[in-house]
Order: C-alpha cells, then structure tokens, then sequence
C-alpha cells in the first residue's frame, strides 16, 4: 500500500508544506517571478493529494492560495490584492489546484481499493485453501484461527462453539474464564465476529490484538467466521454420512450372518426331519440303523454349529473377558485331544511336546476350545487314514502348538479369507460352518496369544503362539 | 430291579431316556420339575438321579442342594453350554456328574452304570491303572514293575482320585480334599500337581487315556481297575 500516511498527518504537512516552500521561495531572487511560483504551489499540491488524499489536497490548495496572495502580489505581506487580473490569476490558481488535487486524490483512493480488494480477495483464497486440505485432519477451525493471526494482525484467534452451552474448539492461550467475558460482550480488547450454525448454535471467532485494527480487519474476521461456520456443517455432514455408512454396513453384515446361519441350520435340520420320517416308515432293519446314525451325525452337526455360534456371540458382544492362569501345555493338549478321541478315529495321531515347557498364561477354557477347532478343521479337511501332527515348541516368552494335517492345503490367495467368519476354503469338504477359525484365532487373542497358517510342504498347518508370561491381550 | 430316577421338563427327553433306559433292563421314576424330583427320591430310593438343571419350581442346583440334605444318591445333572456356571454350581453343591445335552443314550447309559458301580463296590486297596499299580494300603505306586517316589501332595491327590473312579472331581472338591478347605486359590498349583501325576500315569502326558480334564469344572481318573495281590 502507497498511502502510508495517516489522514490527520497528511493534512498537517500539506498545509505546513506551502508555508515552508514560500519561505524558501522568497530568499531566491530572480527566480520568483508568479509563474515559476505557482507551477511550484500546483506540483506540492499534488504531492500533498497523491500522499495525503483529498483532505491534504484541499488543505494544501487554500494554504497555498494564502500565501501565493501574501508573498508574491502587490501588495505584498498582506492579503489584499491591486488589481482585478491578480485576482482572476489567484481565484483561476485555486481553481485549478482543487481539481488537479481532486482528480490525483480519487485515482490514488481507486488505486489503493482496488489493491485492498486484490489482498482481501487473497487472503480469502488462502483461507478457502487451508480450509478445504488442513494440515491436520479435522484442524479446520485452527487453519482459520492461525491464518487470521498470521495475516490480519491478531496476536491470538480463539474459536468457540456458542448454543445451547459455550463449547471451546481452540482455546488458543486464552483463559476459558476470559473467552465468556468476550461472548457475554463484557472484554473490551476482544473482536468477536460470529457466524450462524445449523440448529440456532453460532460460531464465534474471538480474536485479540496488540494495537487497534482497522474496520477492514474486523470484517475479514466476520469473513473468516463465516468460512469456518460453513467448513464446520460441512465436517458435520461429512462425519454423519460416514456414521450412517458404518450403520448400513453393520445391518448388512447382519442379515448376511442371519440369512447364512439359517442356511447352514436349516441344511443338518433337513437331513435330520428326511431321516427321521424314513425311519418311521422303514421295516428293514439295516435301514433303520443308517438312518438312526444319520440323525445322529447330523445332530452333532447342529450342535458343532450352534456351539460355535454362540462363542461367536459371545465374541462378537465384546462380552470375552479372559480368566487367565498358568496352564501345562500338556494339560491343554491332552483335553483336546481325548475331547475329541472319537473323532479323530483312524488317523496316524503323532504327539510331541517335549515335558520340560514352561507353562502358558492362559484362559484354559477359551484356549481349549480355540485349539479344538484347529484340531477338528484339520480332521474335517483331510482323509481318515491321513496323518496329524500336533506338536508344541518353546521361543523365549511363548508357546507354539502347531497343528499339521496331510490334508489338501489352503490356495495362496485365500490365505488371510479363511479366518473371517463364514468364509470357508475352495478346497474345503461341506459340512462346515466357516466360523471355527475366526472362533480360534478371537479366543488365542483374549488370551494375547494369536493363530498364524504356518508354512507347510504337505497340507495345512495352523501355529497356536500362547504366552508364558502375563502379557497384555 | 435297579431304579433311577429321570427329572426334566422337556417330555421329549424324559421319553427318550425312559426308553432307553426301560430296553436297558433299569427300572424308572419320571418327574417335571423341582419339587418331584424331591419326592422321588424321598419315596422311591433310586440308585441314581438323572437330572436336568432348567426346572421349574426350583432349579436343578437347589434339587442337589436338598437332596444332599438326606441322601448320597448318586446324581447326574443334564447341563446344557449356556448354563456352565450353573453345572459347576451343582457339581460344588455335590452331583457326581454331568452330560451335556445333547448328548447320546449310549454316553449316559455308561454314566449311569459306572455311578451305580461306584455305589454299590467299597474301596479296594490296589488298583491297577494301564501299566501302573497303586495300592492304599502299603501306599506304594509301581509303573512298569519300577517304583515311583510321590510327594505327600501328590500321593493324597492320586488317593482321591482312586477312591472315585470314572466320578468328576471339581477344582474345589479336589483343593477341599488335598489342602483343606481353607485354600482358595489353589487351582493354577492343582493344575501343576495334575500334570505331575500324569507324567507318572500315562504313557503320552499330552494325549492322556486316564487322567482326563473337564474343561471348566475339574478332572477324572478313567480306567482304574480293582487289582488282586503281585
């Protein structure tokens, strides 16, 4: 900005100036002479309008008039004047020194508005930029209150949220105490520029200064208030469809588990009613005795899968609080494996845990069941004549029990699918009901242990990792 | 003609198990809920109490409670996965066993059998259990011919166990019995002493034939046989 001279200065110079320049005028000689003196009044005049504005112009065009009359017309150092033609000089000298100043002076104000207007509408930009990528997510409200102290002079910016209770979002240094005192109006030094908020809540920007700031000032901060009012609806906006997105997306996977688990009851619950009838109705002995067995092997099924759906809801309600205490590996295999003694049936079953390992810190129970399932999916996805490894090896810190089946394997590319619930292997035998894994790996991990598909040259192999110490979950 | 007592609500079971247990050659008192259950064995003296948890009157937990009162009837309570701490409750208030429903006819029926056994046979002195031999009386335990050295903790613990073969042992009843009643927080050590004693009793610790864990509720010696003398 050119016009760095306050208007009450201005006028003072421009009329101090005329005075000065006579003075000096009237000690040259010679060079006096009316034309060359006004010629040297019109070009101070200018100065005076260019630098001081109008007010300055017009003080200095009468100053100068005065003393033009005083100094250099007869009869000199009075204000009368001899003879009619020094008069039209002297009213034609005012004349042209009124306009001239008025013309520099309004193209001088055009100038600096419209470099005032350029700045604002720059500032604006910035802040439309800090606002829409701040440099942290959800820092809207300190983009706005760091770009006004940088730029429109404020030593500190706060931002408060004003309806139903005085919420602060950026106390930025200022005392709560001091904040209400300049909502309730009573903090003289604050500037408070407010924006309206959806549902009869403001925005407010409270911002002190060091020195006293301009109109234009505080209305680039009722700019900035609305800026930040409407990035704070559209943050608003944002973070509710964003909870509406969660909430479809719960009730989706809701009806998906329910139309699954509904499916996969209803399959055994067929087999089960279709057994049942026959038997009824069935003379031969031979008969009577598959269909018997029949339901029974469906049952079980149910009841595998209403077992696992209810440590599934058990998991899922976040209701999993793991009873931890010391517990020999030996202990947790031996359950598993005679629990599940008939239906391992035929298979080559080799057991290796060495006798000397370090107890696991452990909820039995949950753990138990979690290395069940890894049992029982082995048993399910390899032939009855084939082979099961389950072993246990010590690491500092931690137990694995590795179970390994001569099964047909998992493809490389479902490798992280199968422990999400209701997913099952391409390669899987049916019957299952896609939760046993995602079951086991959600019981290892209360316990803070975790379950990894481990690398394998034949079939599948499952790494149960326990702790030894107490380790949080 | 042994009796036994069948107490559930769902007519289903109750049909089932009086069937089975009718073909079996057992000879049985059926009754809906808590305060039959009661009156059943007050007037008919079963040899075993077949009972559910669910009843309603009063539960099954408060059946044992009462029962224990007047009888040592054996009882085996039906208990289904959502209601564990209720089946431990029964178990700690003095049933014998447990069945999880659903359960098959063939798995209560050995049930059934092994309590009216254990009530019927005294206590022998030895007892020989897959290759190892214990007896009471010179408290001794030979596995393979070869003497084994027990602490005095681990001996009273194998002497419980034997003293209830095939009967489900709850941590507390265990705890009760080795340490006095006075411990409570005895379970993670009980878990130690059980492994010692398997490393002694079995041949694979971590795939035992005998000295089984119940998840949740306590452990049980299978497979003791009354032994004759060396």
């Amino acid at each position: 900005m050119r016009r760095s001279v306050p208007p009450w200065l201005g006028v003072s110079i421009a009329t101090v100036a005329p005075l000065v320049l006579a003075a000096g005028l009237t000690q040259v000689a010679g060079v006096a002479d009316q034309t060359n003196v006004a010629f040297a009044f019109l070009v101070l005049v200018i100065v005076s309008a260019a630098y001081g504005g109008g007010a300055a112009g017009v003080a200095a065009s009468i100053v100068a008039f005065l003393t033009f009359n005083y100094f250099f017309f007869a009869p000199t150092r009075t204000l009368s004047v001899s003879t009619r033609r020094d008069i039209g000089v002297l009213i034609g000298f005012l004349m042209v020194s009124l306009v001239v100043s008025s013309l520099v002076a309004r193209i001088e104000s055009h100038r600096d508005r419209a470099q005032r207007e350029s700045d604002d509408a720059r500032l604006l930009a910035d802040l439309y930029v800090s606002l829409s990528d701040p440099a942290v997510p959800g820092g809207e409200m300190d983009a706005v209150a760091e770009l006004a102290e940088a730029r429109l002079g404020f030593r500190t910016v706060a931002v408060v949220r004003a309806g139903s209770a005085i919420e602060i979002l950026r106390a930025g240094g200022v005392s709560d105490q001091f904040l209400r005192l300049a909502i309730a109006g009573g903090a003289g030094d604050a500037v408070v520029a407010s924006a309206p908020l959806r549902g009869g809540a403001r925005l407010l920007l409270i911002g002190y200064a060091q020195t006293r700031l301009d109109d234009r000032n505080r209305a680039l901060l009722a700019a900035f208030a609305s800026r930040a009012a409407a990035a704070a609806e559209q943050r608003a906006a944002a973070e509710e469809r964003e909870r509406m997105a969660v909430l479809q997306e719960t009730d989706r996977q809701r009806s998906a588990l329910l139309s699954s688990v509904s499916h996969d009851l209803r399959t055994p619950l067929a087999g089960i009613k279709a057994a049942a009838s026959a038997f009824a109705t069935s003379s031969s002995a031979e008969d009577r005795d598959r269909l018997a067995h029949s339901v029974v092997s469906e049952v079980d099924r149910l009841d595998r899968m209403v077992g696992n759906l209810l440590d599934l809801s058990r998991i899922e309600g976040g209701i999993l609080t793991a009873s931890r205490e010391p517990v020999p590996v030996e202990d947790l295999v031996g359950t598993v494996l005679s629990r599940l003694r008939q239906s391992l049936g035929v298979r080559q079953l080799t057991v290796a845990v060495p006798p000397d390992l370090p107890a696991v810190f452990i909820d039995f129970v949950q753990v138990e069941q979690a290395l069940t399932n890894l049992v029982e999916n082995a048993v399910q996805h390899s032939p009855p004549g084939a082979g099961l490894i389950v072993s246990a090896h010590a690491r500092p810190g931690w137990i694995t029990v590795r179970v390994a089946d001569e099964g047909s394997g998992i493809a490389p590319d479902e490798r992280d699918r199968i422990f999400r619930r209701f997913e099952r292997g391409r390669r899987a035998q049916p019957g299952g009901s896609g939760l046993g894994l995602a079951i086991a790996r959600a019981f290892a991990a209360a316990s803070g242990g975790s379950v990894e598909l481990a690398e394998s040259s034949v079939g599948t192999a499952f790494d149960l990792s326990l702790p030894t110490q107490e380790t949080a979950p | 003609m042994i009796a036994i007592a069948v107490i559930d609500d769902e007519p289903a079971i109750r049909n089932a198990l009086a069937s089975a247990l009718g073909a079996a050659g057992y000879l049985v008192h059926e009754g809906g809920d808590g305060p039959a259950a009661i009156d059943i064995v007050a007037t008919a003296a079963p040899a075993v109490v077949v009972l559910d948890i669910g009843l309603p009157g009063f539960d099954g937990v408060e059946v044992v409670r009462r029962v224990r009162a007047f009888s040592e009837v054996p009882i085996i309570i039906l208990s289904a996965l959502d209601r564990e701490t209720d089946k431990i409750r029964a178990l700690d208030a003095g049933a014998d066993d447990y069945v999880t429903k659903p359960f098959s006819v063939e798995e209560l029926l050995a049930r059934v059998r092994a309590a009216v056994r254990r009530a019927e046979s005294g206590v022998a002195a030895r007892f020989r259990i897959g290759q190892t031999l214990v007896d009471l009386t010179a408290r001794s335990v030979h596995t393979a011919g070869t003497l084994v050295r027990l602490t005095p903790t681990q001996w009273s613990l194998l002497e419980v166990f034997v003293s209830n073969p095939g009967r489900l042992l709850t941590h507390r009843h265990l705890i009760e019995a080795v340490w006095g009643g006075e411990h409570g927080s005895e379970s993670s050590s009980l878990r130690i002493y059980v492994s010692n004693l398997r490393r002694v009793l079995e041949e694979v610790p971590a795939n035992p034939r005998f000295l089984l864990t119940e998840p949740g509720a306590g452990y049980r010696l299978v497979g003791v046989e009354p032994a004759g003398d060396l």
